[in-house]
């Protein structure tokens, strides 16, 4: 089960609680052992695999999330965390701002800033920046168009940005006093 | 400046590894090239590293990895 970590990590930040994750991977597991015929031999397996926990959580988990479903996201500034460093003039000079807010960003925020996200926003995010699926690849197991996944990537990583700036604030990080409109 | 504008709008994808290969290499040229470009997309690398990073892999909870070894022998081959 060379793949179980990866597909429960997924697992929890779909269905954000462990007990439907648990059961969400062993579910996929399940699929996938009955349709392994389906599978095609040399191609990607843990691709595969995805695309399995994907369409079982879509099917069995996503009708009783107790969130209610939100839809849309507030527009967020690109690069809107960046942004927020400041007017710094030397790179140099900004360098310790940046650490200081990577320091800052802990796991929990990680995970909270991408569980705040709705669904159609959440799991394109995760496919693509945490599990590195293409562009097409997370199409397919959403079953959606290619412009859809960047779209919707673009904005989730934008409100993730916001979140996670939101957290880092909430810990203590000091944006540098220059104004922050760097364009 | 227009190559910054563009740049910048192609970031996201450079990153992600979906620009055609003339496209990379024309965003490669102006990040060897301009150093507040450069600056923002190693920012936006290493968010991208430290995301991957805390939401990647999780311990199986334990007896999990158990149960699911029994459901599959379970099933009529």
């Amino acid at each position: 089960m060379e793949f179980a970590p990866q597909l429960y990590a997924a697992a929890l930040r779909m269905t954000r609680n462990e007990a439907d994750a648990a059961d969400l991977v062993q579910e996929t597991y399940l699929r996938g052992y009955r349709g392994y015929a389906n599978f095609t031999a040399g191609t990607n397996l843990r691709a595969w695999l995805f695309r399995i926990l994907t369409n079982t959580y879509i099917n069995m988990y996503r009708s009783r999330q107790r969130r209610p479903q939100e839809t849309d996201l507030a527009d967020v500034e690109d690069l809107y965390l960046y942004r927020r460093l400041g007017a710094i003039e030397a790179a140099a000079a900004s360098r310790s701002a940046e650490d200081q807010l990577f320091d800052m960003i802990a796991d929990a925020d990680v995970k909270q800033a991408l569980d705040d996200l709705p669904e159609s926003f959440r799991l394109p995010v995760l496919l693509a920046d945490v599990q590195g699926f293409s562009y097409k690849e997370i199409a397919e197991m959403l079953d959606i168009p290619i412009g859809t996944v960047m779209s919707r990537l673009h904005r989730g990583r934008k409100a993730m940005q916001k979140s996670l700036y939101e957290y880092a604030e909430a810990h203590g990080f000091a944006p540098p006093a220059a104004d922050a409109s760097r364009t | 400046m227009e190559d910054c504008r563009q740049t910048l709008s192609e970031l996201e994808m450079f990153l992600d590894g979906e620009l055609s290969e003339d496209q990379h290499q024309e965003v490669l040229d102006h990040l060897h090239a301009c150093m507040e470009c450069f600056h923002t997309y190693d920012f936006q690398a290493e968010l991208r590293q430290i995301i991957a990073a805390k939401c990647a892999n999780e311990t199986l909870p334990p007896g999990l990895a158990e149960r699911i070894r029994q459901s599959l022998t379970d099933e009529p081959a």
